[in-house]
Order: structure tokens, then sequence, then C-alpha cells
């Protein structure tokens, strides 16, 4: 299988060395040029991103691929771009809520395998739950926000199939397969590195994470 | 720049944070990188008239003076930014920016409102890195009903990678 990465993900594990969790996962890893420039590109040339960047950027080209798009799909991205971003509106117009970064993975995770490994929330809502990102909106802007269902429709229909995964289910399931067995207590380490991942930016809470360790 | 002017000649740190938690949401409204911009002076601005051994500090009258006049004169949003760097390069404690702070605090402000991280770093000029590390060291993350528990997540996974 191949699973696209958006950048979250990646600044995460490397953030708190999980990096090593990918040897888990069987399948090829894929990300657009716009991610590696801002898990390598920009953070590198900071003293205090560098050494992540420098290693996320040890495993690009060996396990993980930089993946261009091509004229069809920078179509798609627009078309995607124009869509999702007129789904919630205000009296004041459309509110642009997301950027192309995202939307290329997703339109390069819809061209390969539609699995997407994104650890943001604001795309997942729109995909899994766009009510609950209305009522969000609507109280911190003080205004109504309103969802156009059409366009919300159409938005669904474009990216319906996509299976949106993020750095802590993957450490969940790479733990299946034997990822930290060789730890003295598996499931504590299990934990540490579920919560490390969530105080890196995973977007996870802490109850999802007590609810998932009690089903092991 | 008006009400950030009158609320900095007074050294009134609460209204500026009103001030930046007003146009940061209006900014997200209309995706408006000037008004984001603002928002984030007006906050950095909070951070320093806070800060007592800034204002204690023989230095601030003349960084003060300077900062009114830059916003008097309307100077674009990045001169301002410039003025506050400076005094916080002279009077500041810490390595990192206090402009660079008050971007990525704006801009986990827009992620908890439902913008995407990019798109709240692309108004705010706040790094990604920064933001990312940021906003999981908030509750903004516990504050979410998620539709689909991990463990359906990990099912799902498991199913389609075997």
């Amino acid at each position: 299988m191949k699973l696209v990465f958006d950048s979250g993900p990646l600044i995460s594990l490397s953030n708190t060395c999980l990096l090593n969790v990918l040897d888990y996962i069987p399948g090829e890893f894929y990300i657009t040029p716009a991610v590696y420039k801002e898990v390598y590109g920009h953070p590198h040339t900071k003293k205090i991103y560098a050494w992540s960047a420098e290693n996320i950027n040890e495993l690009i080209g060996k396990k993980i691929l930089v993946q261009t798009l091509s004229a069809r799909d920078l179509s798609l991205v627009e078309h995607l771009d124009h869509v999702l971003n007129t789904v919630f509106y205000s009296s004041r117009g459309p509110i642009r809520i997301l950027q192309r970064g995202e939307l290329e993975a997703v339109v390069l995770a819809s061209r390969l395998d539609k699995i997407l490994i994104m650890d943001e929330r604001t795309l997942r809502l729109v995909i899994e739950d766009p009510d609950q990102l209305r009522g969000r909106l609507g109280r911190k802007i003080h205004s109504w926000v309103k969802v156009n269902q059409s366009r919300l429709e159409e938005a669904r229909q474009l990216i319906r199939d996509i299976f949106v995964a993020r750095s802590v289910d993957l450490v969940a399931y790479a733990y299946e397969k034997g990822f930290l067995h060789d730890r003295k207590d598996p499931k504590a380490a299990l934990r540490a590195a579920l919560y490390a991942l969530k105080y890196h930016g995973c977007a996870v809470s802490e109850d999802e994470i007590e609810r998932f360790l009690k089903t092991l | 720049m008006k009400r950030i002017e009158t609320a900095l000649k007074k050294e009134d740190a609460r209204a500026l944070r009103e001030i930046a938690k007003e146009y940061i949401y209006k900014a997200a409204e209309t995706y408006d990188k000037h008004l984001a911009s603002l928002a984030v002076i007006a906050y950095a601005l909070s951070k320093l008239v806070s800060k007592l051994h800034i204002v204690k500090s023989s230095d601030w009258p003349k960084y003060k003076a300077l900062l009114i006049d830059a916003l008097e004169k309307e100077y674009p949003p990045e001169r301002i930014a410039g003025i506050i760097a400076s005094l916080d390069e002279d009077l500041g404690n810490y390595v990192h920016s206090l402009i660079d702070k008050a971007r990525v605090k704006m801009a986990s402000d827009l992620y908890a409102a439902g913008l995407s991280l990019r798109a709240a770093s692309d108004l705010t000029g706040a790094s990604l890195n920064e933001l990312i590390d940021y906003v999981g060291k908030t509750t903004i993350h516990d504050e979410e009903d998620y539709s689909i528990s991990m463990k359906d997540r990990v099912d799902a996974l498991r199913r389609l990678l075997g």
C-alpha cells in the first residue's frame, strides 16, 4: 500500500524520536514537494529545528519518496481548493479554512491508495464531522456560520474514499506488530509514546488515548 | 491602528489582548493578512507592557514613543514589528523573539477556531514547526468530540495494511 504523509506526522515523529515506527509499517511512503519544503526546506535553516529536519531528510529517497504532482493533479487541487474553502460561510462570505499544502497531499492520496497520514484535525473534521467545525468557527468568530450543503456534498464526493490516520494511530498499529516490544514495559512505553506525540502536536485527546489503552 | 495606539499609550495589556482577539477572528472570517498582522502586533505589545523589566527599563520611554509614532503614522505592520523586534533584542530575556511568539499564539487561536494549521500559519506568518509544537501543549485537541475512536482507526489500518 502507498501511504501519503502530511508534514505534521513526520515533524511530530521526528521531534519525539519515533521515526523508526516506519520500519513496522508495511508499504511505501510518499510526500508532495510542498510537504518536503515544510519538513526540510524551511526548518533545516533554523537551528532549533535543524536536527529534526535532518532526521526526516535521512529517510527521503530511501523510505520516503517525494512525488511530483501532475498537471491533472494540480488542476484537481485548484478545484478542491475552491470547493472546500466555500463550504463554510458567514455574513462576510466564504471562510477560507484550508491551504493548498494539505490539498496537494489529499490529491496525491486520492491518486494512490487513498491513505492519508495527517495529524491536524481541520481537514479530518470537514470529512468526518463538518457540524462540529461549523459550531467551532461560529463560536470563535462570534458570527453565524452556515454550511453550504451542496458544496459540502461535492467536497465529500471528491474526498469520500480517503482514510485519514494520525501518527498516534500508526504507532498504535505498529505496537501490534512488535514496535516497542523490546522495552522493559512495552505498554508503558506505548502510553508514553502516544502522549509524546499528542504533546508534539498530534490532534488526539487524552480521553481517546486512555480509552484506546484500555482495549489492549 | 488608533485603538492599538490608545491602548499602548495607557499601557493597557488587557485592552491590547482584547483587540488582538477581536482582530484575529475578524481576519479569520475574511482571510485578511493585514488584520492578522495587526492582531500579532497588539498581542506582542500586550506582552511587552505586562513585563515589569521592560516597562521599568530606562529605554522603554524611547521605544514607546517610537511605537506610538509608528502607529500614529500607520506604518506597515512589518515595520512596527521591526521596532518591537529591536526592543525585544535590547531588553528581552528570551532566545525566541516576542513577535514570533505572538505570531504562534495568534495562529494557534485561528487553529482553535477551525482553520487548518497551514492556513493559520499563512495568515499570521508563524512557522509551521513552532505552531505544531505549540498547539500540542494546549488543550485544543482535548476539546474535540471525536466521531471515530482511535481503536476504530487502528482497526481500519489493520484491514488496509494487514
